[in-house]
């Protein structure tokens, strides 16, 4: 389970730089920006401690202070630099770049940002053999983000995907998500007192309202999970490794446990999965699982949709 | 033990990093806290140590001290081949990757743009952004496949998987995302072929050889769609509720059916992968043909243990 010591090492040389930059975090802030835990973030401190130049007296080591849970780089040494991005990192940069110039609002940010991706590019030999596809910028991708960012109520006019219809639709604008080159505004939709999402280049008439910006509330939820996979989707771990920390092989497969946050996409993941994976715990989880799949299935027994 | 072994590493870069001339092994031994035992015992726990910083992206640049001793070599590392310089990036551009970074937190891949985001704000703190103004990726692939994959491609190293129940081994070329889709291109014996992630059947299997193949110069990486698995296509028709599953209504045509329902028209080419799409969207899809797959719809959703 504990982390090699290379992996540690290289954690070091990104913690000092990044605390050397950043003091007056506590060890939990850190612990989180680095997705570790707080243990493993004050043992990196305290090897850490014990690291410098040769001579390691206490002018050539790394002078770190640790106060009220705060930790601060006196003296980093020759680690005042972060690590140079890995050829992954570069790409991922690289991808999120080419989704902002695709929709940036003018000529020259477009340019800018294109520049720094051939910068990128020169510097990372990946980064030109991976591409985004990106579809066009909805025509009023722009006013729905001047909504998002002044927190203004909008009204809009909502084209039907299946009917030739318009509806008016009066909404708290949220976030813009985008999937499978889709572009999609989630909002509270003040009329129906709820989530919704809408796709941007079906709006139209777009207009700033007046009224209380709300955003809803999604409750936050933390579940311990234990699943039985059958030996043929073993690939199905590795594909959702991050949600597991306890993976044995069984005489027919594998037992996996783990912890999950978000209980509507593990609810559809396992739907989606229903074939191989079978639910251990948690049990109303299960139960739910049983009743939804009874729900799908009578629909299909009601004729009037076939 | 590990805690031992983590500082030695770390003295080691920090020592070869500050160095302006190369250091010796004997100056290596006798100065860098850590390599203690035998003369072998500090030979093998350098060069392990050597390999490991290596493999993690941090290369030891070895270089002769003096011409008249051959056998003498040096030590040290760059800092410009590990480290980002202060002046490398304009106060503009760390703010562009920012962002770019941030587009991904709420996507598979967010570890990989948060570390990229820590480098980034280990050169500038203050970079201030408005996150809700960006958009947020929201599809949903493999992360360690993508990652392994963008290693292969840039390291030029041969590749091999299970797909269509048979092994591959492939020269990787490029990655390309269309509608949400991951694509591979890259090249298998003499052709140049197209290959879907979602459907791979393996995990990949990655060779250490570095540098294995040469990829024409000429390769574009757009000339190669996926759009030619048409021909794979066959059609289905679903039944959406109203004002659901809308990822799906943008691969299809909708028309209206009822009050209640929708009726999407769209093209599938894996059954076992549409039928995963389908059941996802819960009791938002009806399937009304093929009956094929309604059959196995029906038939995944009615297995008798739970879940």
């Amino acid at each position: 389970m504990a982390d090699s010591a290379i992996t540690r090492a290289v954690r070091a040389l990104d913690l000092i730089p990044y605390i050397l930059e950043n003091p007056g975090n506590s060890v939990e802030q850190l612990a989180k920006k680095f997705e570790t835990s707080s243990k493993q973030i004050i043992s990196d401190l305290e090897v850490i401690f014990m690291c410098g130049l040769p001579g390691y007296t206490p002018y050539e080591l790394i002078d770190l202070s640790f106060e009220d849970g705060i930790v601060t780089v006196v003296d980093a040494q020759v680690l005042d630099k972060p690590r140079k991005f890995t050829e992954t990192e570069a790409v991922i940069v690289s991808l999120g770049l080419q989704l902002l110039s695709n929709l940036a609002e003018n000529i020259e940010s477009k340019d800018r940002i294109s520049k720094l991706i051939e910068k990128l590019s020169s510097k990372f030999k990946a980064t030109s053999q991976i591409e985004l596809s990106l579809s066009k910028k909805p025509t009023h991708y722009d006013a729905v983000i001047h909504a998002i960012t002044a927190k203004s109520n909008i009204e809009f006019s909502y084209k039907s995907l299946s009917k030739d219809e318009f509806t008016n639709r009066t909404v708290s604008p949220i976030r813009i998500y985008t999937s499978g080159g889709v572009y999609y505004l989630s909002a509270f939709d003040l009329n129906n007192n709820g989530l919704r999402v809408f796709r941007i280049d079906l709006i139209s008439d777009i207009q700033l309202i007046s009224g209380v910006y709300k955003t809803g509330e999604s409750p936050i939820f933390i579940q311990t999970i234990e699943f039985e996979i059958e030996s043929t989707n073993e690939l199905f771990i590795e594909k959702y490794s991050s949600i597991f920390n306890e993976v044995t092989k069984t005489k027919t497969g594998f037992n996996a446990k783990g912890l999950v946050s978000n209980r509507e996409w593990l609810f559809r993941l396992l739907l989606s999965n229903r074939a191989e994976v079978t639910v251990i715990k948690p049990q109303d989880l299960a139960d739910d699982l049983i009743d939804r799949a009874g729900k799908i299935v009578d629909l299909y027994a009601d004729s009037s949709n076939n | 033990m590990s805690a031992e072994k983590t500082e030695r590493l770390i003295n080691l870069t920090l020592g070869l990093l500050s160095t302006t001339k190369y250091l010796t092994k004997a100056e290596i031994f006798a100065n860098i806290a850590g390599y203690e035992g035998s003369a072998e015992t500090k030979e093998r726990m350098f060069e392990r140590d050597k390999d490991e910083l290596r493999n993690m992206g941090i290369p030891i640049e070895v270089g002769g001290l003096d011409p008249l001793f051959e056998d003498e070599q040096g030590y040290r590392i760059r800092s410009a081949d590990i480290q980002i310089q202060a002046d490398e990036f304009s106060s503009e551009e760390l703010l562009f990757m920012t962002m770019a970074a941030n587009i991904w937190k709420e996507s598979a891949l967010s570890t990989i743009s948060n570390n990229a985001l820590m480098k980034v704000a280990s050169i500038d703190s203050e970079i201030g952004f408005n996150q809700e103004a960006l958009p947020m990726i929201n599809d949903s692939f493999d992360s360690n496949q993508i990652s392994i994959l963008i290693e292969a491609i840039s390291e030029k190293k041969e590749i091999s998987f299970k797909y269509h129940h048979k092994q591959r081994s492939l020269q990787p070329y490029g990655l390309k995302s269309l509608h949400g889709d991951w694509y591979l291109i890259g090249r298998e014996q003499a052709e140049i072929k197209i290959f879907k992630l979602k459907r791979f059947e393996s995990k990949i299997d990655l060779s250490n050889k570095t540098g294995a193949f040469e990829k024409p110069s000429d390769f574009n990486l757009n000339h190669y769609l996926p759009n030619d698995h048409r021909e794979n296509m066959l059609p289905a028709i679903l039944r959406l509720r109203n004002g659901k599953a809308n990822i799906l209504r943008s691969l299809g045509s909708v028309s209206n059916f009822d009050a209640e329902w929708d009726t999407l028209n769209i093209d599938y080419e894996d059954k076992i992968e549409f039928v995963k799409k389908i059941l996802w969207f819960g009791t938002d899809v009806i399937v009304v043909s093929p009956i094929e797959i309604k059959n196995e719809v029906i038939s995944q959703l009615s297995r008798s243990s739970n879940g």
